[in-house]
Parts: C-alpha cells; sequence; structure tokens
C-alpha cells in the first residue's frame, strides 16, 4: 500500500500529522489525522484549590485562553453554587465579543480567507495575509491590526491583563465598568461593526461573486450531512456566552436540547488506537464510525453548526445576512426555519456572521446602562464540590467539568475542548477531499495538497488545547511512498 | 550598572506550565528583579506571529528570549537573528503568521517596530509535560543563561 505523509499541517495551531494510504491503483483507501498529546494535564490540576483553574486552564495555550476563562469561571460558579450579579454576567458578555471580534478576523484574513482571496492554487508563500494585503489593498493591513488593537485594549481593560484573563472570579468579575470606559467601549464596538460589514462586502464581492469558488463551496467535495451542536438562548438564537445546547439532526430537526451540565448523558468519547485524542459522539445515537447521516453518532460544533442549530441570530444586522447566507446557498425553510447548510465550506462565511452578531452585541451590552453598576459580584458561602461551566468557543462548544472535595480542593477534572468535537468530521472531511482529489497515481501538486488542508482549515482547528500541545514552527512535508514504503517523491515547505 | 538608552523591550516567549517550554518566561522574571532601568520594559508572551509583533511596537530594540529544541546539548545557548527565528518554539502562531510576516504587516499599517530584533535561546529537554518546573539541565543552566543575556544587552549599547 501505498502511503502519503503530510505532516505537520500548516497554519494549524499546535502539532498534526496527515497520513494517506493509497492502494494498488493509486487512489485513497484511507486517510488518518493522528494528534499527539501533552502528559498530564489532569495530573497538574488535581490537588490545586477550584479558584485557580480560571488562570491555569487560560494558559492551555495562547489562542483562545479568553473561552477557557470563561468557561471555567461558570464551572466555578456552579461549584460554589453562586449566581453572579447582572452587570457581572453583561461584563463577561462585553469581554467575550471583543475577544470574538479579535479572533474570527484572525482567522479569516490570515488562514481561512487567502484560500479565497488569493486562490486555493496560488503558491503557499503568497497564499496568506500579505498576499491579502497585495490582492484587497494596504488599507486592509492597518483596518486589521487596529481592529485586534481595539479589542485587545478591550481585553487588558477589563480582564486585568491582556491575553489571560485574570479578572474573572466565582459568583462575578473583579473588575467594574466606568462611565467614561463605557463610552470608549461604545466606540469601539461601533466601528467593530463598521469593520464586520466591511468584511462581509469583502466575502461577498471576491468569493461569492466568483463562480468557481462558489461552485467550490456547494460542490460534494466539503460536503457532509452530520449532527450540529451549538448553544442558544430562550428563543432558539445563537448565543456564545449561555444558554441550552441545542443538536439539530442532518434534516434540521431538534434532535435534543440539553443544560450543559447534563453533557455526560449525551456526549461519549470513541478512542481509536492511532491517535490520542478522543472522537466525541452523541451517546444516544451511539458511535458507527466515521460516516454521515441520521444513524451515525457524528456531529460537528462550528460556527455553520451554531448557525445550523439556531433559528436566527439576535441582532438585526446579523439576522439579516444570516437569511442571506441561507437564501443564497439553497436551503428552505420548514416549519419556519432554515434546514441545514452541509457545505463544510460555508463555515468561513458563517464565521462572518458571527463577527457582525459579535459586534452588534457588544455594542447593545456597552450601551445598557446596568453595565457601569459596581455590583459585580456575589461571594460565594458554600462549595457544592461538582462545578460544570460550558461557552461557545470561537472553534465549538466548550466544557469545563470539575470535582472538588469538602474544602474546594480539585479530586478530578474533565474539558472537551472545541475542537475535540469535531474531530471525527475533520477526519471525515480530509478523507473526502483526499479521495476526490488524489485518484490513479497521479501526481499530488502543491494546489491538491493545499485543497485537502482546506478541508480541515475550515474547522479552525486549535489542537493546542485539545491536545495540550503547543505551537512552534511548522514546515509541511508531504511523503509519497510506493507500497513497499520507499520514498518515491517528497514535497515539503515551510 | 551602565545606563540603557535605547527604550528596550524584553519578551520572555513560552507557556508556564509546561515544563522546559516555560523557561523564556523565567529568564525575563529573573531579569525584571536584578535590571532596574526605566528605558527596559519586561514582558510575558505565550504565542508568537501578530500577538508577539505587536508587543514590540514603540520600542527602539527588542530582546526575545524563548526556549528551542534544535537536537543539541541540553542548556547550551543560541543568540538568532531575526531571519533565524523559524528556528525557535514560540515565535510562530499558526493561528496567524510567522513573526517575519507579522512585523512586515505591522510595518504596512504604519507600526513603529524596532529595527533592532534578537532572539535568545535555550535548547530545552522536556516541553512535553505539564509541570511549573524547568527539568535539571536546563535549570542549571539558567544562571549563566541570564549573564549572557544581561551582557549583551549592555554590549548592544556600546
Amino acid at each position: 500500500m501505498n502511503k502519503i505523509t503530510i505532516e505537520p499541517i500548516t497554519r494549524l495551531e499546535g502539532h498534526g500529522k496527515i497520513e494517506i494510504f493509497l492502494d494498488e491503483k493509486g487512489n485513497v483507501a484511507n486517510t488518518y489525522f493522528q494528534v499527539p498529546e501533552l502528559r498530564g494535564f489532569e495530573q497538574f490540576c488535581v490537588g490545586r484549590l477550584a479558584e485557580d483553574m480560571p488562570v491555569i486552564t487560560n494558559r492551555i495555550c495562547g489562542v483562545c485562553p479568553e473561552a477557557h476563562h470563561m468557561a471555567s469561571v461558570k464551572a466555578l460558579d456552579d461549584l460554589f453554587g453562586v449566581v453572579p450579579p447582572p452587570a457581572a454576567v453583561k461584563i463577561r458578555e462585553l469581554i467575550y465579543m471583543a475577544f470574538y471580534v479579535t479572533d474570527h478576523t484572525t482567522h479569516f484574513y490570515a488562514l481561512g480567507g487567502p484560500d479565497f482571496i488569493i486562490g486555493p492554487e496560488a503558491p503557499p508563500a503568497e497564499r496568506n495575509i500579505l498576499g491579502v494585503i497585495k490582492k484587497v489593498g494596504l488599507d486592509i493591513a492597518k483596518q486589521v491590526i487596529d481592529c485586534r488593537a481595539r479589542n485587545h485594549h478591550i481585553l487588558e481593560l477589563l480582564g486585568g491583563r491582556g491575553i489571560h484573563l485574570v479578572a474573572g472570579v466565582p459568583g462575578g468579575w473583579s473588575r467594574a465598568v466606568s462611565v467614561d470606559e463605557r463610552r470608549q467601549i461604545e466606540d469601539i464596538a461601533r466601528k467593530n461593526i463598521d469593520f464586520a460589514l466591511f468584511t462581509l462586502k469583502i466575502f461577498s464581492d471576491i468569493v461569492l461573486k466568483n463562480s468557481a469558488y462558489l461552485d467550490l463551496i456547494t460542490s460534494d467535495i466539503y460536503l457532509h450531512k452530520t449532527y450540529y451542536m451549538g448553544t442558544v438562548d430562550d428563543k432558539n438564537r445563537v448565543n456564545f456566552y449561555d444558554g441550552l445546547v441545542r443538536v439539530v439532526d442532518p434534516e434540521g430537526k431538534e434532535f435534543v436540547k440539553y443544560h450543559p451540565k447534563e453533557y455526560a448523558s449525551h456526549i461519549a468519547e470513541h478512542v481509536e488506537p492511532w491517535t490520542y485524542l478522543k472522537f466525541p459522539y452523541l451517546k444516544n445515537i451511539g458511535w458507527k464510525g466515521f460516516e454521515d447521516g441520521i444513524n451515525s453518532g457524528v456531529y460537528c460544533a462550528t460556527p455553520l453548526s451554531r448557525l445550523n442549530v439556531s433559528d436566527g441570530m439576535a441582532t438585526q444586522l446579523a439576522q439579516e445576512h444570516y437569511e442571506q447566507f441561507y437564501e443564497t446557498l439553497g436551503s428552505k425553510k420548514i416549519n419556519g426555519r432554515y434546514q441545514p447548510v452541509h457545505y463544510r465550506l460555508a463555515t468561513h462565511w458563517a464565521r462572518l456572521v458571527e463577527l457582525l452578531y459579535a459586534a452588534e452585541h457588544m455594542l447593545e451590552l456597552a450601551i445598557d446602562p446596568e453595565i457601569t453598576s459596581d455590583h459585580i459580584r456575589n461571594i460565594p458561602k458554600e462549595i457544592k464540590g461538582v462545578g460544570i461551566g460550558s461557552v461557545e468557543a470561537p472553534r465549538g462548544t466548550l466544557t469545563h467539568h470539575y470535582i472538588s472535595d469538602t474544602r474546594g480542593v480539585l479530586t478530578k477534572i474533565n474539558l472537551i475542548v472545541g475542537t475535540t468535537n469535531n474531530y471525527a468530521p475533520m477526519s471525515m472531511s480530509i478523507k473526502r477531499a483526499a479521495q476526490k482529489f488524489i485518484y490513479n497515481g497521479q501526481i499530488v501538486t502543491e494546489g491538491l495538497l493545499n485543497k485537502i488542508e482546506m478541508a480541515f482549515r475550515l474547522y479552525d482547528p486549535c489542537l493546542s488545547c485539545a491536545t495540550h500541545t503547543l505551537p512552534g514552527k511548522m514546515p509541511m512535508e508531504v511523503t509519497i511512498r510506493d507500497k513497499d514504503c520507499n520514498i518515491i517523491r517528497t514535497l515539503a515547505r515551510d | 550598572m551602565q545606563e540603557i538608552k535605547k527604550k528596550t523591550i524584553i519578551i520572555g516567549l513560552g507557556n508556564p506550565i509546561v515544563s522546559d517550554d516555560g523557561v523564556g518566561i523565567k529568564a525575563v522574571r529573573i531579569l525584571s528583579e536584578t535590571i532596574k532601568d526605566d528605558a527596559i520594559t519586561f514582558k510575558e508572551i505565550y504565542i508568537g506571529g501578530m500577538q508577539l509583533m505587536e508587543a514590540m511596537v514603540g520600542y527602539d530594540r527588542a530582546l526575545i528570549i524563548d526556549a528551542i529544541a534544535a537536537g543539541g546539548v541540553v542548556g547550551s545557548f543560541y543568540e538568532l537573528a531575526l531571519s533565524d527565528i523559524s528556528r525557535s518554539r514560540n515565535s510562530y502562531s499558526s493561528h496567524d503568521t510567522d513573526l517575519l510576516s507579522a512585523i512586515d504587516l505591522g510595518r504596512m499599517a504604519g507600526l513603529l517596530l524596532p529595527n533592532d530584533i534578537k532572539f535568545w535561546a535555550i535548547e530545552v529537554k522536556d516541553v512535553i509535560t505539564f509541570s511549573e518546573g524547568l527539568t535539571e539541565e536546563v535549570q542549571n543552566a539558567l544562571p549563566d543563561f541570564i549573564k549572557v543575556i544581561a551582557q549583551d544587552l549592555l554590549d548592544g549599547e556600546i
């Protein structure tokens, strides 16, 4: 059997390796997306005070520490049996929206967007954020930098420290918002809305108006009909911070809606011998292998998933773009809600609809009179011993589960991180793309490999926290071997 | 101690809870306690790419301390130019871009970035085990590593 190895994956946070096995005819027989794991995170945490977790878990990686911080403080609210005051919840949400704006912006301009704006066949040296600037214009560099800077300012201002927040505490937040700061934040939120609309226009002009790109998005290469998961509010609208976890089947019917604390009743993890990372699946459907369809427990938790499980967006402009998203991609409404879009490349567009929602919701919070309240914490008075908290990380539903003794010292922890939810769908997407692009022993070009990489890049995977590994410089090497495993061709790039 | 004239940022790069990967963070913490100069800012950064670039805005000189796994003797020191940074562990963020591209981006956007950017890296042993401590070899090498960096900081003024 011939083997092609892609290792490590470019533009993918953390370390991973793809192996593609060919049959005698040079067609793809199977693919393996392997993930290594660092050692001992659970042991590292056991024996520590539970209240240290928001600061510890946000150091798992440098990509989405804000999501870990929020899930962690929510788990502590539960563990200490305390409900934060409304102003604290609003500050948490406000800071979380600033994080989302930054994160989704970075993904679009640096990671996902270049495949479309520069083109999937372009040389890797051009298919990056500098290539985007060359194509779209120098002003975009300033806009991206400004967007990151103003939202990082909010994170630092309200989070107690930039990058790794420290202000979240059980029962609330430790830093109130002053009247002057509220004005600043309102101004930033308005700029974010303009920037999100500008970004959606770029996507419309460059991607949606290009029939070749639209054909690529709506082709069966990047299509999977699975279950979808996401958090919704009491009107079944997308919510990043709080709500119930809703799962819909491939036809869009609600399969289950549950409180995040009940996750263990609905999610189980499948183990494969060739990787350290486990594959979460819907317990009440069961693991039926890496299969699409209503009888397979595979589910997906991404921006596309969040739109698919919802009945709409909670802000006006995002709702308009949500409707345009489904209408353009040919989704029909059944019982008042759109059927799911299964084209996985549409995740890039869904991410931009979420970017707009985050910006609009930030403005809603910034102009809420309660945001400047100084009642930002309720002091915990008990230790319940079990705490579960969940948020929507940009990469999927993130759950923190802590168990402590009567002193609040941790005895067990479990994390289901955003990317982990999508491990099975990512593996399936890689296999399908490989099968579509590599057949009859043809020479594998750089462009073909990039189209296979696009199959997982759309998930915005962050293996740093999925595996607790760390980023480093990751050149890509592709080795093609004959049936005796001799190397017959190597492709590499820095 | 000689007075530093260039506005300088010294950045410790890495993850402080994954064994030797946190050596850059530990080094900058020690340096911040031993070197007191208004021209120097000490900062901890946990990821490379754009965040690392953004941390250097407004400085004349940047010195970045990181771990490296180059296959050498554990505890060896490396002085690296910006063009060598693909060899250090944390200067790259695969969630956005490499540091060189991030610096190009920043300069295109009109950010004032230092012309003088240098890395000091130390060969590490364990970067896969969660621990707040360093391995014995790296811990033993750390004092000399810090002395070399401190001297280099002064030499750079001459």
